[in-house]
């Protein structure tokens, strides 16, 4: 944490099991992306967004 | 109505059979991915839940008390404890930087994690209640999920008085040491760890000063309180700095729109300061959110003020049931 700059540069390098970790969020939130269109309450546009990002993030997580 | 996709792993966790608040972790679904939950009475029952979730201050389910009182009320109390504060680890290192904290996607994957759990479990008609920090959670679970039929965001600090109300002085001096500099978070993590493992009754009784009601709960609940100590030995600096800065700092202004058109309510304590009590019910009015004060308790006011969670829930959660 707290480092500056690492847009476009490896951000964590970790082990096989935090690889899995990794993972294993990043399935958690695809799933959260997936709304049900047929449930009445849908999550916010931020909230979506939020969720985005964190997507992006975990991906390029576990590329590098 | 509960699902069999949640399986209990016991691995090399201890063992407290004696304990029938104990917490025990919980495969989810398709994932290799733990939580700590304390099931009230074990098993899941066919009736609704009251969903728990804790701040960073208390990473404790309630007494074994509370849990009856909610049970006698029809509801079954599950309390989950968040990944990071106990026996499970926390979120990835990639959504614990600084970035990821400021631009939310580190809450907005804990929740999604929230979700998922109660999916796994197939939960329904759940009142979730949000302790302090964890009420970011509940904020977006209650957009996420359409099973949270109401929520109650207990003490939550999205207002601009909350650091007139942190106490002891010395306490509010370290969590602001924790957001300034990656440094001053070591060293004010390092010596908050300190006191909770010297002495965590004297922490928590300088806490909780404020109230009457919380000094109570802390007095008749005194092994939560060492066991609320020890846990918080194995929470990272790096997740004490995700949980206060994304409370604190980056998620303190709710979406107006979003809340008014929930089924919510904010609790507070009578026990607090003036201050508090007038930026929290300004907040509330802003957000179109009903507000109660409880007699008794302050940080621990659902808990301090049973009999008020029980009218809460009667006039809100059961009328909406009622109503669908």
């Amino acid at each position: 944490m707290f480092s500056k700059g690492d847009k476009g540069k490896p951000i964590w390098k970790g082990s096989e099991k935090d690889l899995a970790h990794c993972q294993a969020w990043l399935s958690a939130v695809e799933k959260a992306l997936m709304t049900d269109e047929t449930k009445p309450a849908k999550p916010d546009r931020q909230l979506m967004q939020e969720l985005e990002l964190a997507k992006q993030t975990l991906e390029q997580a576990i590329v590098n | 109505m509960h699902g069999v996709n949640a399986t209990v792993s016991e691995g090399d966790w201890p063992e407290k059979p004696s304990d029938p608040r104990r917490l025990r972790p919980y495969k989810l679904a398709d994932t290799s991915i733990e939580m700590e939950l304390m099931i009230h009475r074990e098993e899941l029952a066919d009736r609704p839940t009251l969903l728990i979730i804790n701040s960073i201050d208390f990473p404790i389910p309630p007494s074994f008390g509370f849990c009856e009182k909610m049970w006698a009320a029809g509801y079954q109390v599950i309390f989950c404890r968040r990944p990071g504060f106990g026996n499970i680890p926390g979120l990835p290192p990639a959504l614990l930087e600084r970035n990821q904290v400021k631009n939310r996607s580190a809450i907005a994957s804990e929740t999604a994690l929230f979700s998922l759990l109660i999916n796994s479990l197939e939960l329904r008609d759940v009142a979730l209640l949000g302790l302090g920090s964890s009420n970011s959670i509940c904020y977006r679970l209650t957009q996420l999920n359409p099973e949270i039929q109401f929520t109650i965001y207990s003490n939550p600090l999205f207002h601009p008085a909350i650091w007139d109300v942190i106490k002891p002085p010395w306490l509010k001096r370290m969590i602001r040491q924790t957001l300034l500099s990656r440094s001053g978070l070591k060293i004010a993590v390092r010596g908050l760890k300190a006191v909770l493992r010297r002495d965590p009754i004297w922490f928590y009784r300088q806490f909780a000063q404020k109230s009457a009601g919380d000094q109570q709960y802390v007095s008749r609940n005194l092994e939560d309180f060492r066991e609320s100590g020890r846990m918080l030995q194995n929470i990272t600096p790096e997740t004490f700095y995700y949980d206060l800065q994304n409370a604190l700092i980056e998620d303190t202004r709710w979406d107006p729109e979003i809340t008014s058109a929930s089924n919510a309510i904010i609790l507070s304590g009578h026990e607090t300061t003036a201050n508090w009590k007038s930026a929290i019910t300004a907040e509330a009015k802003r957000l179109g959110l009903p507000i109660v004060f409880a007699k008794s308790g302050d940080l621990f006011v659902p808990y301090a003020s049973q009999d008020a969670l029980l009218d809460i829930l009667k006039s809100h959660a059961m009328a909406n049931s009622e109503a669908l």
